[in-house]
């Protein structure tokens, strides 16, 4: 994983990017964080905005559905009850109807017990005789022990009834009334019989007082409605009787008046539910809890019927059981029962008569369907749209990766363009800095874009323009130091001229040896050195600094040394060197406007006897050499002061007298002062130590300037001079070997 | 090397450090030609003056030389080294030093 990293950040940090790459990798990179953070985002707001919406979505259909739930069911129960309430008085009202008939037929049947005299009797068939009246039957029966014979006078006068009972009867004016009669209490009946079919006869013995709605009547001594009876061929429907009874003149009861009449009516009342729902029915319930009558929904009634009664006691169904104690006790409302595993709402009202109730249902199931199917939908809408905004938001990204890798592409483009656009200038700059830089300076660089780049290329012109101007001083000032130094050489060649260069210089002068090196610093020096024989026994020579260097320094050495030449040549038999010096200091003050000097060690070896007389002005002390010392030391100086600085100052002069096998070093401070590169200087010890490790006994005095200048290179390495080195090495070797050999040389 | 000078009233106070060479001798000269007029006392102070060029001599013994003129001059707290070099040049005898 680490050696990953270590990949990863070499490719991105070690990697040495062009300013085009850099730039286009910047506009890339921020085009794709831009792209990708839009992208992000957007994506993102849209999948919550569909979560927030298909949630909202699913909570409102949830909310819905219950509340269409609720509202349809509580609407339903209202409806439910309304209904009842409507079929209970259309049903009452068709009771009222029966019961006016019956009425009428009271009326009608008293009107012949109170008034006899308006009336005679009648004859009256017996059933299956022909019809005496019309398409009609009318018919008397009697119970078994009656004999007709005994009241003939009676039925006779109740054969009056016959045209209102027909009239009755007839279909054309009461549909549903099937057949109309009056009972005697004698147990005689007479009937007009609408629906009685010509091939069917009824009985002859008919026990009407034995009946339920005679006795009934008779005991409520008013109205009364029978049970409703299905008849035994269902097609016929069923049949119940409305009774009433009426009196004698004297006010007693004479017998009932009745109607016979067909339930299909009051059928069709509660059927007008089942047209609503295929499940709805409606029933019709006695005083005793028992279902008597019920809609066309023939199985469903009949499960109901199954659990109907007032004693009914299944605890499985003791919703059931509770509707029907209270439609029994004559109250009106909805409840919901369980019937064949569906929930049913049932509103029931109590009707006017018997104590009968009106019972109208509906599955729940049904009534909820459409908000069901609703849900359904809704729920199939909210799935499709959920997958429709899945598809859109998939769309979306495929979208978005597409306007991505086309803006990646045009990015790339765009900015390799636009980098180019960029780099081309300062590749311009960089071919022009190349011609530059080859030595064409009369390039100038042509870039115009306005911004920096054009700043640095108009710098650019002008470092050009600069530098060209400097090499033409350079050269100017080339040519000028070429010149001079050309001149400096000549003026080196002149000065070193005037020094006695040619070794060994006194050929056949064997009493003593010299040599003597000057290297300037710069190229002419302020140091010089002179020796010269005065005769054929006296040997001058010095070592001389001018103050300061170059062609100052130079000039008034030349001047020192003529001056101080001329004066020596000057100098009388007494050789008082003292004198000389003490002269050219003099003449060089006359001279010296500049207020240079001179430090100078002059001495005179009398060869014959090795007596040395030196004046030091201000030089720094030479090194002599006793042979049997063996040990090079300071010679002993008196301070006399610098030359040409104080006109008028007496120089004194010191003696020694050498050996032979002694030797005298001079040298300027040039040599002592030498430095390393880590400005240590060479100093006096180190001379002293060169010089003692040298042997003395068989080296020239070229040999020993040659040992130190090699041990002062060596010292200095590369180190740069700063001043003019001056050395000078005589060796005394004593009368002896200058015996004979006086020659001149001069 | 290092020049610094301090004038207070007619006196004038020169810190030299360093080494004064002949290249440097200029900047020196310069000073005491342009700083000695109305100076009746210069000193110059020579504690950290590690060597100095015959150029330098020079420029001390011409202020010398102006200054014998118009009041005096003192060197102080001159190393031995330097003051070698003074007395083997002889400038010793004709410049005045102090501790």
């Amino acid at each position: 994983m680490r050696e990953l990293w270590a990949k990863i950040d070499k490719f991105l940090l070690g990697r040495k990017w062009s300013i085009k790459d850099k730039l286009t990798h910047a506009v890339l990179l921020h085009s794709l964080v831009t792209l990708l953070t839009l992208g992000g985002i957007l994506l993102y707001g849209v999948s919550k905005a569909e979560t927030v919406i298909n949630e909202m979505g699913m909570k409102l259909v949830m909310k819905y559905h219950r509340d269409s739930l609720d509202l349809l069911l509580n609407e339903r129960k209202a409806e439910l009850l309304h209904d009842a309430v409507v079929t209970a008085e259309n049903t009452d009202h068709q009771l009222d109807d029966l019961e006016r008939e019956v009425r009428r037929i009271v009326q009608a049947m008293e009107k012949i017990e109170r008034h006899p005299e308006l009336y005679r009797p009648q004859h009256v068939g017996l059933p299956g005789e022909s019809d005496p009246y019309g398409d009609i039957p009318f018919y008397l029966q009697h119970g078994p022990e009656v004999s007709p014979e005994d009241f003939a006078y009676e039925i006779g006068m109740a054969a009056n009834m016959r045209d209102i009972l027909a009239r009755i009867a007839d279909d054309s004016n009461s549909p549903f009334i099937v057949c109309s009669f009056i009972a005697s209490k004698h147990n005689y009946s007479l009937s007009a019989d609408s629906e009685l079919l010509p091939e069917i006869k009824p009985s002859l013995y008919f026990d009407v007082v034995s009946t339920d709605w005679y006795q009934e009547a008779v005991a409520q001594g008013g109205v009364v409605f029978s049970d409703i009876e299905e008849l035994s061929d269902a097609s016929q429907g069923s049949i119940f009787f409305c009774a009433i009874p009426y009196r004698d003149a004297e006010g007693d009861i004479a017998g009932v008046a009745g109607v016979e009449a067909t339930g299909r009516p009051l059928q069709r009342i509660l059927k007008e539910v089942d047209s609503w729902h295929t499940t709805a029915f409606g029933f019709l319930l006695d005083k005793h809890g028992q279902v008597i009558l019920g809609s066309d929904n023939e199985p469903i009634i009949r499960e109901l019927a199954l659990y109907s009664g007032k004693d009914q006691q299944d605890p499985e169904h003791a919703d059931i059981a509770d509707m029907i104690r209270a439609m029994t006790e004559g109250k009106q409302g909805v409840s919901e029962i369980m019937l064949n595993g569906e929930k049913y709402d049932v509103g029931y009202v109590p009707l006017q008569h018997n104590g009968w109730s009106v019972g109208l249902a509906t599955a729940e199931s049904e009534v909820l369907a459409p908000v069901v199917r609703n849900q359904e939908n809704f729920t199939n809408l909210t799935t499709r749209y959920v997958a429709t905004s899945e598809q859109l938001e998939r769309e979306m990204a495929i979208f978005f990766l597409i306007v991505s890798a086309v803006v990646v592409c045009l990015v790339v483009a765009f900015g390799k363009i636009l980098a180019g656009h960029f780099v081309r200038p300062i590749n311009e700059l960089a071919d022009g800095a190349r011609t530059i830089a080859a030595g064409n300076l009369d390039k100038k660089l042509d870039i115009h874009t306005g911004d920096e780049i054009e700043h640095l290329a108009t710098c650019f012109n002008v470092m050009t323009d600069e530098l060209k101007e400097h090499m033409r001083n350079v050269a100017r000032t080339a040519a000028e130091k070429e010149r001079l130094s050309a001149e400096l050489s000549m003026a080196k060649e002149i000065q070193m001229s005037t020094l006695p260069r040619r070794f060994p210089p006194f050929p056949g002068h064997d009493g003593f040896g010299i040599y003597a090196s000057l290297k300037t610093a710069t190229e002419v020096g302020g140091d010089f050195y002179d020796f010269c024989l005065l005769d054929e026994d006296h040997l001058f020579f010095t070592v001389a600094d001018v103050s300061g260097k170059g062609m100052a320094a130079a000039l008034f050495m030349v001047i020192s040394k003529t001056v101080l030449k001329n004066l020596v040549h000057t100098m009388g038999t007494d050789h008082d060197l003292a004198a000389v010096i003490s002269h050219t200091n003099d003449q060089l003050c006359i001279e010296n406007d500049a207020e240079m000097f001179v430090t100078a060690f002059a001495g005179l070896l009398e060869l014959s006897t090795g007596r040395l007389t030196y004046v030091n002005a201000g030089h720094n002390p030479p090194l002599v050499y006793h042979a049997d010392e063996k040990k090079f030391k300071y010679l002993d100086m008196e301070r006399n002061f610098v030359l040409a600085s104080m006109e008028g100052y007496g120089y004194k002069s010191q003696e020694l007298t050498l050996v032979p096998g002694d030797w005298l070093f001079l040298y300027t401070d040039g040599l002592t002062e030498a430095r390393a590169e880590p400005r240590e200087l060479y100093g006096e010890q180190r001379l002293r130590d060169t010089l003692d490790r040298q042997k003395m006994d068989d080296v020239t005095p070229e040999g020993l300037i040659s040992h130190v200048g090699e041990s002062l290179e060596e010292f200095v390495g590369k180190a740069e001079q700063f001043d003019d080195i001056t050395m000078m090495a005589i060796s005394y070797c004593g009368k002896e070997e200058k015996e004979g050999k006086k020659k001149e040389d001069r | 090397m290092e020049i610094k000078k301090e004038k207070t009233g007619n006196m004038l106070s020169i810190a030299l450090s360093g080494e004064l060479r002949a290249i440097d001798a200029p900047a020196l000269e310069k000073i005491i030609k342009q700083e000695l007029e109305g100076i009746t006392y210069l000193v110059f102070e020579m504690k950290d003056l590690a060597y100095i060029a015959s150029a330098g001599l020079r420029i001390l013994f011409s202020a010398q030389k102006r200054m014998n003129k118009q009041g005096s001059m003192k060197l102080v707290h001159v190393n031995p080294e330097v003051r070698d070099v003074l007395d083997m040049t002889g400038y010793l005898q004709f410049l005045t030093l102090e501790e």
